[in-house]
């Protein structure tokens, strides 16, 4: 292993891993180190969350999953058309793709229908392309959390999308555990206990904790029973997950060291 | 990996979603987006992927959505039309709301044509969770370049949202 010069400034992709939590350990704890007295760095990192956010903030505005009532091309997709090759006339006839699609979505159907593999997820999915239930929603966010309160420990309440759920933590720290369970609520609650160096960030499918190596806290998250997963995602581990009996009974990770 | 149906079923729960909103903001047209996303499980399923299926889902679909697209310019170059805009289950925004929303989708679009088209599949990737080495497989790249390729798309895509608009 290789020992860094606490001075050395970080790279941008360095810094780019420290925003999306996908430093290992030793990079993590060196990142700390050297944001704590390294003010250029410590911009760039500034620089490029509030970027990261201003683009979230706008394809979220955008909505494009949303539907359509005006067409609105995208230039990117008709530039790379334009380099594309010639489309034999079969396929300017109609575009291929929505040719046989409804032939083959029924035949593959008919196998996820069977009792045993067919989730109320996938029902809903075939009874929504049969204009038969009204689309989803979308998760939805019932309450920011209070970053002063969480810290000092507390309660956020939300919504999670319904399916699968994404807890991301920042790093492994000295102490502490991480209760998963599914209850019956309709809501998802993250109850923070002790928390110091230690403050969640709620977005539209995921929860993300941003705890320093050094925090002690212990968190408990309860999710609905739409929920039927629950991938944590520790910075520099494999991604766990929690499903199944598990889930509706209860599970216990550690986060210390 | 094979994927057996009962893996295919916990796949479609996790991912259709994601994937839909992925395509929607990837071609600008939710229903082609959706008719897209059904595609890519049907051939998750006829063909199942040796790699990871998250990644291999999303590389398939973006493949899917460059080939429709260009088909569709063709027709409109013929003189088509094109798809007919479908019926709409949910209620029509206001008309503040449409303009806002308009004008928020012409936008990022153009921020989006600033991009290369792996910058652009990365940011959006990225914006549904996906972690580096899964963007690494579908991109095509190593997981050490994900950083440095998502951080210039970021930035980029930020630069030109911050540009007022050009007609």
């Amino acid at each position: 292993m290789t020992t860094r010069i606490s001075s050395a400034h970080l790279e941008l992709d360095e810094l780019q891993r420290i925003l999306d939590n996908e430093c290992d350990i030793s990079e993590h704890t060196y990142a700390v180190t050297h944001l704590r007295t390294c003010s250029q760095c410590a911009a760039e990192l500034r620089t490029l969350e509030q970027q990261a956010a201003l683009v979230r903030g706008w394809l979220q505005q955008a909505a494009f999953e949303d539907g359509v009532a005006d067409e609105v091309a995208s230039p990117a997709l008709l530039r790379d058309a334009e380099r594309g090759r010639i489309v034999p006339m079969a396929s300017r006839r109609k575009p291929a793709l929505l040719d046989q699609s409804w032939l083959r979505v029924a035949a593959v159907l008919v196998l996820l229908a069977t009792p045993v593999a067919a989730s109320s997820d996938v029902r809903g999915w075939i009874a929504q392309r049969l204009g038969l239930a009204p689309v989803e929603p979308v998760n939805e966010v019932i309450a920011d959390p209070d970053p002063a309160s969480a810290r000092a420990g507390g309660v956020i309440r939300f919504v999670p999308a319904a399916g699968s759920f994404e807890l991301f933590i920042a790093s492994r720290q000295q102490a502490g555990t991480l209760e998963i369970v599914a209850g019956e609520q309709s809501d998802a609650v993250l109850q923070i206990d002790g928390a110091v160096g230690a403050g969640p960030i709620v977005s539209e499918h995921e929860l993300r904790i941003h705890n320093e190596s050094t925090s002690t806290a212990s968190y408990r998250l309860r999710v609905p029973a739409n929920v039927t997963r629950v991938v944590v995602r520790i910075a520099g581990e494999k991604a766990q997950q929690v499903e199944g009996v598990e889930l509706r009974e209860g599970v216990r990770l550690l986060l210390g060291n | 990996m094979s994927v057996t149906e009962q893996h295919a079923t916990e796949l479609y729960a996790e991912l259709y979603e994601p994937l839909r909103r992925y395509l929607a903001r990837f071609t600008g047209d939710a229903d082609l987006a959706a008719d897209i996303a059904q595609e890519a499980f049907v051939r998750l399923l006829e063909r199942p992927p040796e790699s990871a299926a998250r990644p291999w889902l999303f590389r398939v679909a973006t493949n899917l959505a460059r080939d429709d697209r260009r088909a569709r310019t063709r027709h409109r170059l013929l003189g088509f039309r094109g798809r007919a805009q479908l019926a709409h289950a949910d209620p029509p925004p206001s008309p503040e709301q449409a303009v806002d929303r308009t004008t928020a989708r012409q936008l990022v679009n153009r921020a989006l044509e600033a991009l290369s088209p792996k910058e652009r599949m990365a940011l959006l990737m990225r914006e549904e969770g996906f972690a580096h080495r899964e963007i690494a497989e579908a991109v095509g790249t190593t997981t050490g370049s994900v950083g440095t390729l998502l951080a210039r798309a970021i930035a980029k895509a930020a630069s030109r949202l911050q540009q007022p608009q050009e007609d």
